[in-house]
């Protein structure tokens, strides 16, 4: 079961396009979510505006796919320098962006 | 963000003689103006006995010393290939030790997508950094945690790139 993620507070409204629905796969998503919004907020809510309006857009060494067989379709975005986004496209919902990961390993 | 120019700098950097300007050190109280001007058009070789000095641009340094920098990191690379594909083991300890997380294929992929770049990155068809970018991007792709894979196991994220 997903369900939606928090909307950090101070994230910049939509734009023109529909935006993406961000759901979260699990729990783990959504503790590793709400220590990274409270670790910065500022930075949680930049990737949550650019996720809801672009999330497979790239944007060098801060979000793109990554690599590897097993994650074919799984992209990343870097909240900052230890915290991170990791999310996929779901079959069902075209406009639904479905959170693997998030949180910190470094 | 990494120097931009360091890539292309490895590439066309032109070498400048070190020699071409040569003062002793008394000259820089005597014409200090004139050496320091100078100086900010070209290195100045200060001829000191044992021990020579350049007056530079910071920015020629950080330069130099930038490109050097990533001639280090592509000879690891180049080493730690070398045993890979020779089957001699994978690097130990070396700053490329995160590719083992890879399967061969995958590892001929992230050459073959490195090479592309650096094309690109020598003919300014792309900014440099991007090359950064890539092997900053493999490096992450590498980590895996623990939940992480469990909740990709339970998905079946779809192919969108």
């Amino acid at each position: 079961m997903s369900e939606p993620l928090r909307e950090p507070s101070g994230t910049a409204p939509p734009g023109t396009d529909e935006p993406y629905r961000i759901e979260a796969a699990g729990g783990s998503v959504v503790k590793g979510w709400a220590r990274t919004i409270k670790a910065d907020t500022k930075a949680a809510a930049r990737a949550f505006a650019y996720i809801r309006d672009h999330p497979f857009q790239r944007y060098p060494g801060r979000c793109f796919p990554l690599r590897g067989a097993d994650q074919r379709g799984v992209w990343q975005y870097e909240v900052n320098d230890r915290y991170r986004l990791r999310y996929s496209a779901v079959k069902s919902d075209p406009r639904k962006v479905l959170v693997l990961y998030a949180g910190d390993y470094h | 963000m990494p120097d931009r120019r360091r890539i292309r700098m490895i590439v066309r950097m032109p070498q400048p003689r070190l020699d071409r300007y040569v003062v002793k050190p008394t000259d820089l109280n005597r014409r200090s103006g004139e050496i320091l001007e100078r100086a900010g058009r070209y290195p100045v070789l200060i001829a000191r006995a044992d021990d020579p000095l350049i007056l530079a641009r910071h920015e020629w340094v950080s330069t130099l010393l930038g490109s050097e920098a990533r001639a280090d990191l592509l000879a690891e690379l180049s080493g730690y290939l070398t045993r890979r594909l020779t089957g001699a083991g994978g690097d130990e300890g070396g700053s490329f030790d995160w590719l083992n997380a890879f399967g061969d294929t995958e590892v001929r992929e992230f050459v073959s997508e490195l090479r592309a770049a650096i094309r690109d990155a020598q003919a300014s068809a792309i900014e440099p950094d991007v090359v950064d970018a890539i092997v900053h991007e493999w490096h992450e792709s590498a980590i895996r945690p623990r939940e992480y894979v469990r909740t990709l196991k339970r998905t079946a994220p779809i192919r969108r790139r």
